[in-house]
């Protein structure tokens, strides 16, 4: 707790003894009543005053739309040039533009967005941005790193690259996507790099803030992972080779996954050797069907439905007596997809075993698939 | 009654369904707006238009099963639908086009890429 913080609580603390030993307990209550009283009417002046606020910016906002709406169509759908239309527009309103094209940016490509594009990047938009940009207020920080990455507005890319050392979470948030957006792939290390201060920024969002980069960023990151010791960016970056088919890195990741000791690291590079059908993973694989994780157990079960490698076929038979249920369904589901006539030697067994505890997972396959069919 | 081909859109972001709305009235087209998947089937049955455009992931009623609602009818089951999804959910196209949809677009996507489906499906006819 901070100083100033806990002179006020001793503060509080003196004046409710100083209270309690010097006026009697009906003034106390009624001094009670009346603080909380007023505290009360505070709050509740306050929620007005800010859903005034509201209703008016919302107002004002359609108001906006309104006039401007056919303005902005004909824009797109015309030869005007974007510095003629945003010439018409008071820099005042320019956040209503952008709050109204914000739909149009995530949902048009082809000629629409690069018109949309050009109305940031060509126009007094740009500037007005990067005074936001530039400004102390998060908010803003924000919705300017929102708008230039989006448009893909090159000249953002010095500032936003600064505001990655940002200690404000969002900020370094709004920046790093703005960043992907732009494709500006040196920016990628220092992502990884400034995501390590924030300890609730999860594997996820970096996930879906690098995903945004086109598959230009996998072969720097090829790079990188041959010397990277640290397992949450190995994982991160298997994924994102995943998500890019990026087919060269088959190999080197069958070799980071063979010696790593995470269960991560592992799951992800199975999932990616599925992905890329990479057939030489099948032997490493072998060691891991017995893996003391059943997560693991059950990807490479998966895998194997996809890499369809025969010799697995009594392995594969063994881990339908898994302990873990989950293990045990993919055997089933594996089995059928991989070993020819594996349908009829899986229904005998499941009807021929009542009371076994695989033979039941069985027929439950068995019976989803019938109802598929 | 007017030659004007009507389509009915289901899309809930508005500002999208207005620009599409002004471009397809600019070509000649009438174009009916629902903000959700509520209320489509029967303006369907109500209007009888020429094309249905169905963005798949809408509030309240989904444009599947829509779908699976005008084709289900036999007096508006033969009119051509087009369904709209975000590009990561293009498993959900398999099972609108095993619904019986006519064709898909992908979001994002090039409106002028779009009115020439219109245009080719409309012509079909």
């Amino acid at each position: 707790m901070s100083k100033l913080a806990s002179r006020q609580v001793g503060m509080f603390i003196y004046l409710g003894v100083f209270l309690v030993i010097h006026i009697d307990i009906f003034s106390f209550l009624a001094l009670t009543i009346f603080a909380l009283l007023i505290i009360t009417y505070i709050l509740v002046i306050q929620v007005v005053l800010l859903r005034l606020l509201h209703g008016y910016q919302t107002k004002q906002e359609q108001k906006f739309f309104a006039v401007w709406e056919e303005r902005i169509f004909n824009y797109l759908e015309g030869d005007e040039k974007p510095q003629t239309l945003i010439k018409k527009i008071r820099r005042g309103k320019y956040i209503y533009l952008l709050r109204y094209l914000r739909e149009f940016f995530l949902m048009l490509k082809g000629d629409d967005f690069a018109k949309l594009s050009s109305l940031i990047n060509e126009t007094k938009l740009q500037p007005f941005l990067l005074s936001y940009l530039q400004s102390g207020s998060p908010r803003k920080i924000n919705e300017a790193a929102y708008f230039l990455g989006l448009a893909k507005s090159e000249a953002s890319k010095r500032l936003l690259r600064k505001k990655l050392r940002s200690e404000n979470a969002s900020v370094f948030l709004s920046s790093a996507l703005a960043l992907a957006r732009l494709n500006d792939i040196d920016a990628v290390f220092d992502i990884f790099r400034n995501a390590r201060h924030f300890k609730f920024i999860s594997k996820d969002s970096l996930l879906a803030i690098l995903s945004e980069y086109t598959d230009d960023v996998c072969k720097p990151l090829f790079q990188n992972l041959k010397r990277e010791k640290n397992v949450l960016i190995q994982s991160i970056t298997i994924t994102l080779f995943r998500h890019f088919k990026f087919y060269q890195a088959g190999e080197m990741v069958l070799k980071i996954m063979v010696y790593s000791p995470s269960k991560d690291v592992i799951i992800e590079s199975i999932k990616f050797f599925s992905t890329i059908e990479l057939f030489e993973a099948s032997t490493a694989l072998r060691s891991l069907i017995t893996h003391p994780k059943a997560e693991i157990r059950s990807e490479v079960l998966k895998a194997l439905a996809v890499l369809g490698d025969e010799s697995f076929e009594q392995r594969i038979w063994d881990r339908m007596y898994d302990s873990e249920y989950e293990v045990q369904y993919n055997a089933v589901i594996t089995l059928m997809k991989i070993i020819p006539g594996s349908e009829e030697k899986i229904s005998r067994f499941a009807y021929g075993n009542l009371k076994d505890r695989a033979a039941a997972i069985a027929r439950m396959v068995l019976s989803e698939r019938n109802i598929k069919n | 009654m007017s030659d004007k081909k009507t389509i009915i859109f289901a899309e809930d972001t508005v500002h999208i369904a207005k620009l599409l709305k002004f471009k397809l009235e600019k070509e000649g087209f009438n174009l009916i707006h629902f903000p959700s998947g509520v209320g489509v089937t029967e303006g369907v049955i109500k209007y009888k238009p020429d094309l249905v455009m169905l963005d798949i992931m809408m509030p309240v009623k989904d444009g599947l099963t829509v779908l699976k609602e005008l084709k289900s009818n036999p007096s508006i089951a033969n009119i051509p639908v087009i369904l709209l999804t975000a590009n990561s959910h293009e498993e959900y196209v398999v099972k609108g086009l095993q619904l019986g949809a006519i064709d898909y677009i992908l979001k994002p996507f090039a409106s002028a890429e779009l009115m020439l489906r219109i245009k080719n499906i409309l012509k079909m006819r």
